[in-house]
């Protein structure tokens, strides 16, 4: 029992930060049409921009992880200025390719600045532990689930009950007749963008005490971030949590009770699985099938 | 309605000759250029070193040249050409622990084609983004695979001691023999796509890349050109899976991972994504620029990124792309100053 | 003939065609009219399959199966769209062959195999593909891509395309809009010589007297539905088709 309440636990928290990442990816997806895949190299940003801070110049954390939050926003608009806005009129494949060159050049700058060897980020509750019938919960878990709560119940009050989030769902929804309403497309997409960027930073201080910082450490949880979203249906909010959720579980117990050596690629099976089965994603409505 | 046309025209001739001038472009003479080109180059190469740039160049050009079927005719963005071209190395090696090479490549063959199409009949029916994802799923799930089914690889997915080609008794052991060998599936490879060129399955699979709806009202299959074009630009990287094994002798996950199926994107788009030949200028650059330019080859991660994004801002066409141009203005301005009519 | 039942689409909570139904003779043309928004082109794009609908569509007693563009294709339904939808990277020639009806050896097989068959059948196909474009006046761009072409000669090679495949019925989708009065009177003459191939004519078009010098029928759509139907001087009389045409709805 003790057993399964922690991957159970560890399940859920790794789901909570794929899930950030996941509504970061849907944010922009939705205002913008686009497939950012630098989204996990912005994750990665981050959490070296607090190591930098907090570990190699002793920052308080709380100070350090703001920082990159804040940092991430400027990275995130930089983004949306040089990657995005200048191809704004062309095809869809054009602006996916120019996010990848993005990535890479976050990753090459990353390379640069850093070094290849793995790196720690110091957490708030270094490796402390509650315990809970018998089972060893590390703090850092239960803070990502608590952080995750607050983010995505304030991502979902922003995007419902704000003019901002209708904006946003307006633009999602027809584009054209968005723009044609007045809404400001070119300060929507910025906001956007260095919103996803922040939340993306989020996800990255939340999980580098976790595990060794490296190069990678985004690019892992953005492909479970894609997947979460895809079967989510790429729409709602609550589906793509609950798929996050839902991944990071199927990781933790599938590692557990399956066999550990193949943990990575359990959620990728059950997403192939899926959409064999329901093109459209788990709770997709969207043209998520061709003709 | 005469249609206002400018002088240069090309005159349809109904019903002369066998075959009006639509084929005009002539594959099969670049092919065979091309080989000759490769095979002067090899013969005067003289270094170990030379060798396995020329060598390298000439394996990721079928990979690139299956990825010009997959992405450049299919339309299909896919991140899964690296997990092939790994799967046909994989499945060689497995095979010729028992068998002979020839057995070897034809085990990356099938095995990667099989795979290739299991794996697209499962998620036919995404959409393209969806499509997109579920390749870079699937080249996760490679890798993982590499490395933990030791049965079929090996413990942590490295093999070594992978023994050299050979065909019916004749061994591929010297640099000079392997690059011969690689030259000669090349220009195989290039020799199809050339058939498929000059062929109706080029028109289809362009109107299915630019209207796949307005392609089916028009009884295109559309479903199955882009399968057929996935399943053989897959077959493709695992042939050349299959000849990287066994040309270096040594394989492990770091060669496959999604770091170089960015690469294969930068090849095609760098090259010209709507042109055969894309490949091989495209393979040229990233197997030599960073060897022959040492700032490229130390800040690489950064030259690529920034290449993608100014050559689809202002090359779509790449590199191909560029020279037809250039060449079809040099041909108007001699026109010009005649008469302004073609001779 | 063609017969169609009862076809309803709804995008959401819209019905943007609701239960049409009507039959067009063999070798006859129908108009549809009707004001913006009344389900016209809709129509179209529920019968060949584009969007979902609901219904039944028979083609000589035959069942036409809604919703798959191919079959509908084969079974002698061509169109064209509202504006025209060539493939601009491909020539001419290569837009029309697209729609050739004959298929043998556009495969694989027919590339790498057997390649001397697949350049008799494609011999055979370039012909009837000259002889569209002939027929509409653009066979000397036949080489030339489509993207160079006019708008009116994008609409010329659409209508090549659409007739190569011999087909029983040809949907055409304001196949006159964008066309000046010289392009027009060229438009009219063709189709009068496509009529007189015995191919049957659905026109979805706006200008009346473009639409009255060829159609033997004219069917009023408003808001998705039938308002009227028969030949055009009883029609256009007639004080529902005046009203939703000049009326306040």
């Amino acid at each position: 029992m003790d057993r399964f309440i922690s991957l159970f636990t560890i399940g859920i928290a790794q789901g909570a930060i794929i899930s950030i990442v996941a509504l970061g990816f849907l944010l922009i997806y939705k205002a913008t049409g686009v497939v950012n895949f630098a989204q996990g190299d912005l994750v990665t940003l981050g959490a070296y921009i607090a190591v930098w801070l907090a570990t190699d110049h002793g920052w308080p954390l709380l100070g350090a992880y703001g920082i990159a939050i804040v940092v991430l926003f400027v990275v995130g608009v930089l983004l949306e200025r040089f990657a995005y806005a200048p191809l704004r009129g062309r095809s869809i494949h054009v602006v996916v390719i120019s996010t990848l060159g993005a990535a890479l050049v976050i990753r090459a700058i990353i390379l640069k600045w850093k070094g290849p060897t793995p790196t720690r980020l110091a957490g708030p509750f270094k490796f402390d532990v509650v315990k809970f019938h018998g089972a060893r919960i590390p703090k850092q878990n239960l803070l990502i689930i608590a952080v995750t709560v607050i983010a995505v119940g304030g991502t979902m009050l922003v995007f419902n009950r704000t003019q901002f989030g209708r904006q946003v769902r307006a633009l999602a929804n027809d584009r054209v007749t968005a723009m044609l309403q007045g809404i400001r497309t070119n300060r929507m997409s910025m906001l956007t963008f260095g919103l996803s960027a922040a939340m993306s930073a989020l996800a990255g201080v939340l999980i580098g005490p976790t595990r060794a910082v490296t190069v990678d450490l985004g690019f892992s949880v953005m492909l479970y971030a894609f997947a979460a979203a895809i079967l989510g249906g790429m729409g709602r909010l609550g589906g793509v949590v609950v798929a996050a959720i839902a991944i990071g579980l199927v990781r933790q117990l599938g590692a557990g009770y399956i066999n550990a050596d193949y943990a990575e690629i359990y959620p990728f099976v059950l997403m192939l699985a899926v959409l064999a089965v329901r093109p459209e994603g788990l709770f997709g409505s969207e043209a998520g099938a061709r003709l | 309605m005469k249609p206002v046309l400018g002088s240069d025209v090309a005159r349809v001739d109904v019903g002369a000759g066998p075959r009006p001038p639509v084929y005009r472009r002539h594959q099969f003479v670049g092919v065979l250029a091309l080989v000759a080109l490769a095979s002067l180059l090899a013969i005067v190469l003289d270094s170990a070193y030379s060798y396995g740039l020329m060598a390298s160049w000439l394996t990721m050009s079928i990979v690139g040249l299956g990825f010009y079927l997959v992405f450049g005719l299919g339309g299909q963005f896919a991140f899964s050409q690296a997990a092939f071209f790994g799967l046909g190395a994989y499945s060689s090696a497995w095979a010729t622990r028992s068998l002979s090479f020839g057995w070897g490549f034809l085990a990356a063959l099938a095995i990667g084609g099989g795979v290739a199409f299991l794996f697209a009949l499962l998620v036919f029916r995404s959409s393209q983004f969806y499509f997109a994802i579920t390749t870079l799923a699937f080249s996760q799930i490679a890798l993982v695979v590499f490395r933990e089914f030791d049965a079929f690889t090996a413990s942590g997915g490295e093999i070594v001691g992978i023994k050299k080609p050979d065909l019916a008794g004749f061994r591929f052991d010297s640099d000079l023999r392997i690059v011969w060998l690689l030259i000669g599936v090349l220009a195989i490879a290039l020799a199809l796509v050339a058939m498929i060129e000059r062929s109706p399955l080029r028109r289809e699979a362009l109107a299915v890349n630019a209207h796949p709806t307005v392609a089916a009202t028009l009884g295109v299959p559309t479903g199955r050109l882009r399968l057929l074009m996935f399943v053989l630009g897959s077959c493709f990287a695992a042939a050349a899976g299959s000849l990287q094994a066994h040309r270096i002798g040594f394989i492990s996950t770091d060669g496959f991972s999604v770091g170089l199926a960015i690469d294969i994107f930068l090849i095609l788009l760098l090259g010209g994504v709507s042109s055969m030949w894309g490949p091989l200028i495209g393979a040229a650059f990233v197997v030599l620029a960073p060897e022959k330019l040492r700032f490229i080859g130390n800040y690489r991660g950064l030259v690529y990124g920034a290449l993608l994004v100014v050559v689809i801002v202002a090359f779509p066409k790449g590199l191909v792309g560029l020279f037809e141009s250039i060449w079809s203005r040099v041909q108007r301005r001699p026109r010009d100053a005649r008469t302004g009519e073609r001779s | 003939m063609l017969e169609i039942n009862d076809i309803t689409v709804r995008f959401g909570g819209v019905i943007a065609v609701d239960g049409v139904s009507l039959e067009v003779a063999d070798g006859s043309t129908l108009g549809l009219v009707g004001p913006n928004g009344s389900g016209k082109s809709t129509l179209l794009n529920a019968l060949t399959g584009v969007v979902p609908a609901t219904g039944t569509a028979a083609l000589d007693g035959r069942p036409l199966p809604l919703g798959r563009p191919r079959r509908t294709r084969r079974a002698g339904l061509a169109r064209t769209f509202q504006t025209p939808q060539n493939f601009e990277e491909l020539s001419c020639i290569d837009n029309v062959l697209l729609a050739d009806g004959d298929r043998a050896y556009t495969g694989l097989a027919g590339a790498w195999l057997v390649r001397p068959l697949m350049w008799r059948s494609e011999r055979q196909r370039w012909q009837r593909a000259l002889e569209m474009l002939r027929l509409v006046g653009l066979v000397e761009a036949a080489e030339l891509p489509a993207s160079l072409l006019s708008y009116g000669q994008q609409r010329m090679l659409e209508l090549a395309r659409s007739l190569v495949g011999d087909p029983q019925i040809l949907l055409l989708d304001e196949p006159s809009a964008g066309l000046n009065a010289v392009e027009t009177e060229e438009l009219s003459r063709i189709l009068g010589e496509v009529r007189g191939r015995g191919v049957a004519l659905v026109i979805v078009d706006h200008k009346i007297d473009f639409i009255d010098s060829l159609c033997d029928t004219i069917v009023v759509l408003q808001l998705g539905r039938v308002v009227a139907a028969g030949p055009p001087e009883t029609v256009w009389k007639d004080p529902l088709v005046v009203e939703a045409y000049l009326g306040t709805t």
